[in-house]
């Protein structure tokens, strides 16, 4: 496991090589928790590339302030970006893989993730980011807090209200 | 319809374990890396902006002593066309 805060600053300092490195060690979370909010891999790895490379972007021009945790910082980004893409892209399917089957997952978790995304994207945005968050990536409240920008109450009284109305949605949904 | 909290709990149970499997097609860290390259500045540019970056604090240090040069040396040009004005010159 590399530090990547210490990656941060070396890629800050012009060492583009360690931003590689940063990428190898974050992507699967990250690609994971974008493909499950937007129901599809290829959708999620548009989206967190995109993402990367807005956080080199602010890496090599040193706007990055290390007030929080480099993981924290790109899951902040990673979600902002998947949250936009979801709005610019409502009412479209998500594109299926070309790839052959086995390659980014099972066909069960390829169905598995469209129907997760179909089924959260009745939320709003703040409440499916917080169901994947807690509910399927099982991070502390604490966590969630952080990389949203909330209070931990925030996070609890969001959780409650999609699961509230994940109930109400109907089995069918 | 209202599903019961255990229904849609054992659905989200379900969905996580099904997802759990999915992640990136391989070379996706090669295709951030090129895209990556293809935003980053050469390096000489990146180079000389971190160093203009380093150099900035000098650089308002030394232009607030331009200003103060300026303004001071004006102020001795003014003061010595006065004194020339009062000056009677004798042809």
């Amino acid at each position: 496991m590399i530090d990547l805060e210490k990656a941060a600053a070396a890629v800050s300092a012009g060492d583009r090589s360690a931003f590689t490195r940063i990428v190898a060690a974050t992507h699967e979370r990250l690609v994971r928790v974008s493909a499950r909010l937007l129901g599809s891999v290829p959708d999620a790895e548009d989206v967190v590339q995109e993402a990367y490379v807005k956080a080199y972007r602010a890496l090599a021009a040193g706007k990055f302030d290390g007030r929080s945790k480099v993981s924290t910082w790109l899951h902040r980004i990673v979600l902002n970006a998947t949250t936009d893409a979801k709005r610019a892209r409502k009412g479209e399917p998500p594109r299926s893989e070309s790839s052959p089957p086995d390659v980014a997952g099972s066909t069960e978790a390829r169905l598995a993730l469209r129907e997760l995304g179909d089924w959260l994207s009745t939320l709003p945005d703040e409440q499916q980011v917080v169901v994947v968050l807690k509910a399927v990536e099982e991070l502390s409240s604490a966590e969630i807090a952080e990389i949203l920008g909330c209070s931990e109450g925030a996070v609890e009284q969001r959780l409650v209200r999609a699961r509230t109305a994940l109930r109400k949605m109907g089995a069918d949904s | 319809m209202t599903l019961s909290p255990e229904d849609a709990d054992a659905r989200l149970e379900r969905l996580r374990r099904a997802t759990g499997s999915a992640r990136s097609r391989p070379g996706f860290v090669d295709r951030v890396a090129a895209a990556v390259d293809r935003e980053a500045v050469p390096d000489w540019i990146g180079d000389l902006t971190r160093a203009a970056r380093k150099l900035i604090p000098i650089a308002a240090v030394a232009a607030a002593l331009g200003v103060a040069w300026a303004t001071a040396s004006e102020r001795a040009w003014n003061d010595a066309i006065a004194a020339s004005a009062d000056l009677d010159v004798e042809w």
